[in-house]
């Protein structure tokens, strides 16, 4: 389903990418047609699928719809939600991974089709796919270890990455709290997107959309309904902790 | 034609493209302009036009 009540600053190029994606989506102008139209600056699309052109910039800057980024919407086809897509997600299950933490211990990842995390005393949701690595080093220091859909990755206590394969070795995790995405400070903390046990770091704000990283392969997203991801709570990372 | 009128006919000819532009501006027009404003505007243009009309015959 395409995303509704939104306006988008377009390139007539994405203007006619996004008028097809709504028009094959159900959308129409307001007199009905789906005629493409290439002369606009602005779009949007309000509930009941109506769309609309618009010139002005004072008007797009104060208008209440939320903004979205115009390729968010081509790339989802819509629906702006960003997915990592299948090819990527196998072609990182295939590889077996080794790396050197900053104590300079050697751990190995190796990829396993089973829960191997109880050994860790970890608790896994019933809801996360379970391909997951087994860990090969035993960490008794107090490390967390994140599952990311399934994918570990491994933090020490003070919150610092250890993954370089998640390709986030410098950012601290911490726990943040209630009203974290208007505080600068908490850049670089721990997020978790609703449904998915989706792990992120919080990187910035950026055209009023929240910007995170994607610790599965330190990837930037953007996240264009910053309520849709939270902070983790203390709950859910202790829950990560290794005894 | 006078100097007065030709100056007059620019400046309607003006007013008359602003509305338009007003219009042509989809969104502008449809969410942000209300009803009793769309009306005055539309038999602005409409008034405009004759007026015109009438300032070239005069000249012709």
């Amino acid at each position: 389903m395409i995303k509704t009540n939104i306006k988008m600053r377009v390139t007539p190029e994405q203007s006619k990418k996004v008028q097809k994606i709504c028009f094959e989506n159900g959308a129409t102008w307001r007199d009905g047609s789906q005629k493409l139209y290439s002369g606009a600056n602005f779009m949007y699309l309000h509930g009941g699928d109506i769309l609309y052109h618009g010139a002005s910039n004072r008007i797009f800057e104060n208008g209440d719809e939320q903004e979205i980024d115009a390729d968010l919407f081509i790339r989802t086809n819509g629906t702006c939600e960003e997915e990592l897509e299948g090819s990527e997600r196998e072609e990182v299950s295939k590889s077996d991974v080794t790396y050197q933490n900053n104590s300079g211990e050697r751990l190995e990842i190796t990829k396993e089709y089973k829960n191997n995390f109880e050994e860790f005393g970890v608790e896994i949701p019933d809801n996360i796919d379970m391909y997951s690595y087994e860990l090969k080093s035993k960490d008794k220091e107090g490390n967390i270890i994140g599952f990311v859909d399934g994918f570990a990755t491994v933090w020490n206590k003070d919150g610092i990455c250890k993954n370089t394969f998640a390709g986030i070795g410098s950012y601290h995790l911490t726990v943040i709290a209630k009203g974290w995405y208007e505080d600068a400070n908490n850049i670089g903390k721990m997020l978790i997107k609703e449904n998915s046990s989706l792990l992120l770091s919080f990187l910035r704000i950026e055209d009023k959309k929240l910007v995170a990283l994607d610790l599965r392969n330190g990837r930037e997203i953007v996240f264009v309904d910053k309520y849709s991801v939270r902070p983790a709570t203390r709950e859910e990372i202790e829950k990560l902790i290794i005894e | 034609m006078k100097l007065k009128n030709i100056k007059l006919i620019v400046e309607l000819t003006k007013a008359k493209i602003e509305i338009l532009k007003l219009k042509a501006d989809d969104y502008t027009w449809q969410c942000h302009v209300d009803s009793n404003t769309k009306d005055m505007l539309e038999k602005t243009l409409k008034d405009i036009d004759v007026q015109i009309e009438s300032m070239r015959k005069e000249n012709d």
